[in-house]
């Protein structure tokens, strides 16, 4: 039996999403007293900053703690500082987020907060229980966040659509949970691969890991379960369109690689695996990369480009060997942060200056701002995979991943090598509509009355701190590298 | 698996669901039939109305409620769902107490604590933005 | 005595199978989130059933939390639908048009 001592021991490991947790609730108490909600910021931006400080201590742990219920391990550690890493980077885009209403400003950064410890939590769980209400605490976060603009329809219909769509994948999910609890008789993680060990893959388990796909799936914006991310991503604020286009999406990542490394290796179910997963990624990718060619809304086509991305990284997927995997998602999703938020900070300064978010609002911007013009460039480079940036090492990895399965002669081979060639055709469509973006910049004139866009003090540091990182992450991936693979989940 | 015949002991448990249902049958009806053989019948304006004494009943039933009676249910769904916790955490607490050490129990009193307080803290919350107020 | 393990699967998956054709097929949000609320339950209806066959109690604990979840899931979900009512009256998902997908 655990004593009182030792659970209180224990407590350190939860340093960082204890932090975000106590300061979300006293964000909202503040809300009630103080006048003016912009004076919250300091305060949110404090407790991200502190959150990424305490989880970039290096305390973790191999042994579950809290009875099973979650393990405080490398892996965790990472999506902690990660997590908090763009929790401060979304604050920092907040601030001046014109359209957010600033009576309700304590609230929105209440919940933020509370969303950013449910994916610390939900990148620690090591049990089904604690899965499932760690991503219902994101979802539901996520839900209400998405519908924050108070006057605008299009908003609230955004946050319906996506919690209807939301509830009914997480009542699949649960019901691949029931199934997995049936074939093993245990919701703890470690124990299921323990029950799973010596037995045959039966029907059941594949329904169960389908169905299981399916929540997580949603979360990441995996192909039969994007039809949310377009409209959610055109109605939210966005810096929340940010937020989850990278932080919910890293969670989705985060406990797909946890359930999956640590439940099915025992498990003889390969081929099914490469084949399911593989299709779905390589779908994923294409339907993203295709209907992006066709947006005319900023946000909608960096929702359709993000399905993509979701796409490239679950293509890692496939080679279920910890050796490769991990680190090539990891790395990815570490790229992507940055080259997305800084995107996505381009689109606030354009929709604070014209108060809307269309391709044509970005005309004749290398006249009226070259900074933002060519940060956006940049941006848009390392999100095609273009090669001295960090979208390029992500995509590099998950590319040599591929090619290393085939070489090693992992079942399936050459399945994996057409997947590599889905993944160079798709990166070619790609770069198509980021190309629209550019010529809109670059070749074409403003029209008129356009205003200068003014970029403020936060906004510029958030969009400084992207670009360095998206050089830094691609000109010396070296100690990225070494550190992502460090951090890996533990191979068992 | 369905159609099986019963064993005598399954058939013996399920007698009383029988009883019950024969019983509860005629608790119900009975006094209706009673009041329907033994009662007089004289309609008059009066005597149609859906209840004889009080208010007169004006209007359709189906009306649109008020948008706020939805934020208030919706509160008290919530803190009723809660509840819920508080039976199996009870039974634990005094587990704790009477067969584990003190300090474990102490700990199991303050998470509940804690629990509440959290919950109070949104209802605090909901108060002070003057949801729960009818105006 | 009792209903066995593939009787009750059955139910579960019965409830599963209507709550999702529910949420495909009806076009009020209302009753979308009833069907919504039969999947838990068939998803809690199955827990129960295997965590009887298989002697363990862990399951239980997940069906209290899967309750709880689900009335908050449906406070929240309401609330953006009563948000929305504010803008147009109706709750039919065939007339929430605004964006297109």
């Amino acid at each position: 039996m655990v004593g009182a001592s030792e659970l209180w021991q224990q407590m350190r490991y939860l340093m960082p999403e204890g932090l975000l947790l106590c300061a979300g609730l006293v964000i909202l108490l503040f809300d009630l007293v103080v006048k003016k909600g912009r004076s919250l910021y300091p305060l949110a931006m404090l407790a991200t900053a502190g959150a990424a400080a305490l989880a970039l201590l290096p305390l973790e742990s191999s042994e579950p703690l809290f009875f099973g219920m979650i393990q405080s391990d490398a892996f965790a550690r990472y999506f902690k500082v990660f997590s908090a890493l763009a929790g401060f980077l979304v604050v920092l885009m907040s601030m001046d987020y014109k359209p957010l209403p600033a009576r309700f400003v304590g609230e929105y950064l209440g919940i933020l907060v509370l969303a950013l410890a449910a994916i610390m939590l939900l990148a620690e769980s090591t049990n089904l229980l604690m899965i499932f209400l760690s991503l219902e605490f994101l979802s539901l976060s996520s839900y209400i966040l998405v519908g924050f603009l108070r006057n605008d329809k299009k908003s609230k219909e955004a946050s319906l659509k996506y919690f209807l769509f939301g509830a009914m994948c997480t009542a699949v999910m649960l019901y691949g949970f029931a199934l997995l609890y049936g074939a093993s008789g245990s919701l703890d993680l470690p124990a299921i691969k323990a029950a799973f060990a010596n037995r045959q893959n039966t029907p059941l388990t594949c329904l169960a890991m389908l169905f299981i796909l399916a929540g997580f799936g949603f979360k990441v914006a995996m192909v039969p379960f994007h039809a949310w991310v377009p409209d959610a991503y055109e109605g939210a604020p966005t810096p929340i369109t940010a937020f989850l286009s990278v932080g919910s999406k890293a969670g989705g990542f985060a406990v797909l690689l946890r359930v999956f490394f640590t439940v099915f290796p025992g498990l003889d179910y390969h081929p099914y695996w490469l084949a399911v997963v593989g299709v779905l990624a390589v779908f994923t990718m294409t339907v993203g990369n295709v209907i992006a060619c066709s947006q005319d809304n900023l946000k909608r086509l960096l929702g359709y480009s993000s399905i993509a991305q979701a796409g490239y990284v679950l293509l890692g997927f496939v080679v279920m060997d910890g050796r490769f995997t991990q680190p090539a998602v990891m790395i990815y999703l570490l790229a992507y942060l940055f080259m997305n938020l800084g995107a996505f900070v381009v689109v606030i300064v354009i929709a604070n200056t014209t108060g809307q978010e269309e391709i044509d609002d970005l005309a004749g911007l290398s006249e009226r701002s070259p900074l933002l013009a060519w940060s956006m460039f940049i941006f848009l480079l390392s999100l095609a995979g273009v090669p001295p940036l960090g979208g390029w090492i992500g995509k590099y990895y998950i590319f040599a991943t591929l090619v290393k399965g085939y070489l090693e002669g992992l079942s399936g081979g050459n399945l994996m090598l057409w997947f590599a060639v889905a993944l160079a055709v798709n990166s070619v469509i790609a770069a198509y509509y980021y190309f629209r973006i550019v010529k809109a910049m670059f070749f074409e004139h403003a029209r008129e009355r356009m205003a200068r866009p003014v970029v403020g003090g936060p906004l510029l540091t958030a969009l400084y701190v992207s670009l360095i990182l998206t050089f830094a992450v691609g000109l010396w991936p070296q100690p990225f590298l070494n550190w992502v693979s460090r951090m890996a989940l533990p191979l068992l | 698996m369905w159609g099986c015949a019963l064993h005598p002991e399954q058939f013996y448990t399920l007698s009383f669901l029988g009883v019950f249902v024969v019983v509860g049958l005629l608790f119900a009806l009975g006094p209706l039939i009673l009041a329907y053989m033994l009662a007089p019948y004289r309609p008059g304006r009066t005597k149609n109305e859906t209840y004889e004494c009080g208010l007169e009943a004006r209007g359709d039933s189906w009306i649109q409620f008020r948008v706020q009676y939805y934020v208030i249910a919706l509160a008290f769904l919530i803190f009723d769902l809660e509840a819920v916790f508080l039976f199996p955490a009870a039974m634990v607490l005094r587990e704790r107490f009477v067969e584990q050490s003190l300090s474990l129990g102490l700990l199991a009193a303050v998470e509940i604590v804690l629990f509440v307080a959290i919950l109070a803290i949104g209802l605090v919350y909901a108060w002070a933005k003057k949801l729960l107020e009818w105006n | 005595m009792g209903p066995t393990l593939d009787q009750m699967l059955v139910l579960s998956a019965a409830l599963f199978g209507i709550g999702m054709i529910g949420t495909i097929v009806r076009r009020s949000t209302i009753a979308v989130f009833m069907s919504i609320e039969l999947m838990l339950n068939a998803a809690n209806l199955a827990i129960l059933a295997f965590g009887r066959a298989h002697g363990v109690m862990e399951g239980g604990i997940l069906v209290f939390v899967v309750m709880t979840v689900a009335a908050v899931e449906v406070g929240v979900g309401l609330a953006i639908l009563v948000a929305l009512f504010y803008f147009r009256d109706s709750t039919n998902l065939d007339e929430i048009d605004q964006l297109k997908g």
